[in-house]
């Protein structure tokens, strides 16, 4: 690109320094050297997108071949946008400065769904044409992959490849492909059909969806027999043998972590019925503590942080965390690092070491009970009881801690105004237990509140969500109910929930609605400050879709779900299990107590299935 | 203590971080390099180190200065070879020189600093750029709006006073030499607004670019050397 024209357009905009590149670290190479030029885009602002450990991951891996020239673009604030489009200057990637439709492939990284509008006003600022059958050979690929990609319906319009699971071999392998079959002058639909068979590679293309009069799928039909009937999720069985970064691109600007980070394990075992991570990333995969504490140490080396963090669905669960925790306590102290353990479990050890690590600066402690009582607690499997929370509250009282904060859900299947009730009871008895502490002295209580969104591949995967109204009132009556004093209340935005349940349970169809939002100017609808209710209401209108369709509609257990393309590994007979137990309100265990019949382990080892049996 | 500072480059795309981050990445670049830095003492240490003076954003920077401290004496050549091996591209350090215990910091001792800004064409709008340059500065005051610190009011202000020195340096750029520091300070930007404001052409500030090429000390400072 014009380097005068660039330097005009950084002259007139917010935080330059995301559009710049040259941070530390990053991949310099000849683009005319490598055999295929990918762009990995985040569609969300660069400071997000920089925090996101996965791009750091797989750049790595990526640009350790020669053959492979990854680059990174992330969605433009608004103000660069509107300039871009202004001036005709196209969204580049920022190592080299490449327009993205002069990349070979294109590929989004999909974390959650309301960055899905920003993926189509990057392809549309890129220069490359939207939808995908519309697209020309001399485009570039586009493809897509990420948790969201266990649902990847509402994007297939746009996506001509989803490749779903672990990418740390798959996307190489898969790019390596591409370029030996440009080589030899394949067309983009003969490269498809011939990776159509691979792991984890779902061509949607391939499929037609076929509906039903009431609207739901009747049957996908196969426009290329070899395509698979499912598409199985990549897994990778031993974590320990991938490589790792140790040398982290340093953002310039502040991002939202700034710090040096580890992946302590992959998956969970403890089995929360609402939650997705901890079904499509099973089974549980370490890393040894030695190879921890190595690619720690390389990683403050090579980059300077002062902060380093660890990185998996639940710190405390790793299965050698305190032998881990205090060799880093050591490390850090030594290297005047500050480190931070996130989700830790509150027991006495944990509360050593956050009396330890958090010496001067206490912040605030964090419990996600994620439901006001126990019986709901025990309909989603959330293996927490009131007296852990209170054993660790007063513990912390005692050691000095002035701020808690709680986490909940609302919308919940079952839920009544009990369990509402529940929430106020927590929080008030937390209030009561500082104040009979005679610690006196400033506390603070904060009780946010999410909506439940019901997501692919879960036990609650045929949920309906709450209606707008009911979950306003549900909003009303906590915040009647939360008026104490020393209680903050926070909540999140109805409306944007619901937007997300769409797209979460989406079909094909959805496409549309997509569509007509990025028309009507939908951008990082993932930022409050950004997100128009009145734009998606009206996109819906013009897509002719029926929200409530998607969103508080409970699916039958014999409907075909968009969905069920994807194989994620765990049994759908294991969901239905799960969700029949909810119902009873019967819990079920942490699989490291024994397996709990999930039925990964037809495919795999998994090594911390009945650890503790 | 141990007192040092360390000349520096800042151009190309670089030029777009803000002092603030600027200081963040020779703060890690350091710890890097593994050189003893001094910390402040209390609650939360940061390391002892600050820019002579702070580089509007956008700016290119043809020689800076960040001072710093360490608990022990380092070799300078040592560092240097250190630090610029670990730089990102666009920030070139080309010597690293003790300072002493006795003088004051290196921000209190700027006095002006050297400008090099490269104006639009169209500034001029077909006057010749030498008149233009001279008719400006023959100005009985050269006036701009700029925003007051105390209440955020739009207030006009005449800067020539300021101005130590401005001439023709090629056909596109300025020479400029005007006050810096913290007892008197004018910001090449605002000599900017009063070029578009005196000249009837349209352009707009980002046609515009600007260096800071040397920055200029009180005595003391300059002896040491
Ligand atoms: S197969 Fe059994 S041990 Fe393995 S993840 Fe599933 S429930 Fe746990």
């Amino acid at each position: 690109m014009e380097k005068d024209k660039l330097n005009s357009l950084l002259r007139q905009v917010e935080k330059p320094a995301r559009y710049t590149g040259g941070e530390l670290n990053i991949a310099v190479k000849d683009p005319e050297k490598a055999r295929i030029r990918f762009a990995f885009g985040f569609p969300d602002l660069y400071e997000i997108g920089m925090s996101y450990m996965g791009l750091q991951i797989l750049y790595h891996i990526l640009n350790k071949t020669d053959d492979i020239y990854c680059e990174r673009v992330f969605s433009p604030a608004p103000d660069m946008a509107e300039l871009m489009r202004k001036e005709d200057v196209p969204l580049f990637t920022l190592e080299t400065k490449t327009a993205l439709r002069d990349m070979d492939v294109v590929g989004f990284t999909l974390q959650y769904e309301m960055s899905f509008t920003g993926i189509l006003d990057m392809l549309d600022l890129g220069g490359i044409t939207l939808f995908a059958k519309e697209r020309g050979e001399d485009e570039p690929l586009v493809i897509a992959g990420g948790p969201c990609a266990y649902n990847p319906e509402p994007l297939a319009d746009f996506i001509d490849v989803f490749l779903i699971g672990d990418g740390e071999e798959s996307l190489p392998d898969f790019l390596l492909k591409y370029a030996g079959a440009r080589e030899k002058g394949m067309t983009k639909a003969e490269f498809l059909r011939s990776v159509a068979a691979d792991t984890g590679v779902y061509v949607p293309a391939f499929y037609e969806p076929e509906y039903n009069e009431d609207g739901t799928i009747k049957s996908y039909r196969k426009l290329y027999d070899k395509a698979p009937d499912k598409v199985e999720r990549c897994l990778i069985d031993d974590i320990e043998n991938v490589d790792f970064p140790t040398d982290l691109i340093v953002p310039f600007i502040e991002t939202v972590h700034d710090r040096a980070v580890v992946e302590t394990f992959r998956g969970c075992t403890r089995g929360c019925r609402f939650c997705q991570a901890g079904m499509i990333y099973r089974p549980v995969r370490e890393r040894k503590p030695e190879t921890i504490r190595e690619l720690a140490e390389k990683q403050i080396m090579s980059t300077g942080h002062e902060e380093l963090s660890l990185l998996s669905l639940s710190t405390s669960d790793y299965s050698r965390f305190e032998e881990l925790a205090t060799g880093l306590m050591e490390e850090c102290m030594e290297k005047n690092v500050s480190l931070s353990l996130p989700s830790l479990r509150l027991d006495s050890f944990s509360f050593n070491v956050l009396n330890e690590i958090q010496k001067y600066k206490k912040s605030g402690l964090t419990f996600a009970p994620e439901a006001g009582t126990q019986r709901l607690r025990d309909v989603i499997n959330k293996g927490i009881t009131e007296e852990d929370i209170y054993g660790a509250v007063r513990q912390a009282i005692e050691l000095g801690w002035r701020q808690i904060k709680l986490y909940f859900m609302i919308g919940l299947p079952t839920e009544t105004d009990e369990d509402l009730d529940g929430i106020a009871e927590i929080a008030s008895n937390i209030v009561r237990l500082h104040r009979e502490s005679g610690r006196g002295g400033r506390f603070n209580v904060t009780v946010s509140v999410s909506n439940f969104v019901p997501k692919a591949h879960t036990p609650f995967q045929w949920e309906s969500q709450d209606t707008a109204a009911e979950f306003r009132r549900k909003h009303d009556y906590l915040r009647t109910r939360l008026k104490m004093k020393n209680v903050t209340f926070n909540y999140h935005d109805d409306e944007v929930s619901r937007c997300e349940a769409i797209f979460a349970r989406g079909d094909r169809r959805c496409g549309k609605l997509l569509y007509e939002a990025f028309k009507e100017g939908c951008r990082l609808d993932g930022w409050a400050e950004h997100f128009d209710p009145e734009k998606w209401a009206k996109a819906a209108e013009k897509a002719g879709i029926d929200t409530d369709f998607y969103t508080c509609r409970k699916r039958s257990a014999d409907e075909v779900l968009p969905w069920d393309i994807i194989d994620c590994s765990v049994l759908r007979s294991y969901f239905e299990k799960e969700r029949e137990k909810a119902y009873g309100e019967e819990t079920t265990r942490d699989c490291r107590y024994g397996c709990t019949g999930c039925g990964i382990n037809r495919r795999t080892k998994c090594a911390m299935g009945g650890i503790y049996e | 203590m141990n007192r040092y500072a360390m000349e520096f480059s800042k151009t190309g795309m670089i030029r777009y971080t803000s002092h603030l981050d600027m200081l963040r990445l020779f703060k890690r670049t350091l710890r890097k390099t593994g050189v003893p830095l001094a910390y402040s003492q209390g609650f939360n240490p940061h390391p002892k180190l600050g820019f002579a003076q702070p580089l509007s954003l956008g700016y290119e920077a043809k020689s800076d200065y960040i001072e710093f401290e360490t608990v022990t004496p380092v070799d300078t050549s040592e560092l240097l070879t250190k630090t610029a091996a670990a730089m990102p591209e666009g920030i070139t350090v080309s010597r690293c020189v003790p300072v002493l215990d006795n003088v004051k910091s290196l921000a209190a001792m700027v006095v002006s600093a050297e400008y090099t800004i490269t104006v639009p064409e169209a500034l001029y709008s077909g006057r010749d750029p030498g008149e233009f340059t001279t008719a400006f500065l023959a100005q009985d005051e050269i006036v701009v709006k700029k925003r007051r610190k105390k209440d955020k009011k739009l207030v006009e202000t005449d800067i020539k006073g300021k101005i130590e020195a401005l001439k023709l340096s090629g056909d596109r750029s300025l020479y400029l030499r005007a006050h810096c520091g913290s007892a008197s300070n004018l910001s090449p930007d605002l000599v900017i607004d009063a070029l578009i404001r005196f000249s009837d052409a349209d352009v707009k500030k980002y046609d515009f670019d600007v260096s800071r090429d040397r920055l200029i000390f009180s005595g003391e400072w300059e002896d040491d050397f």
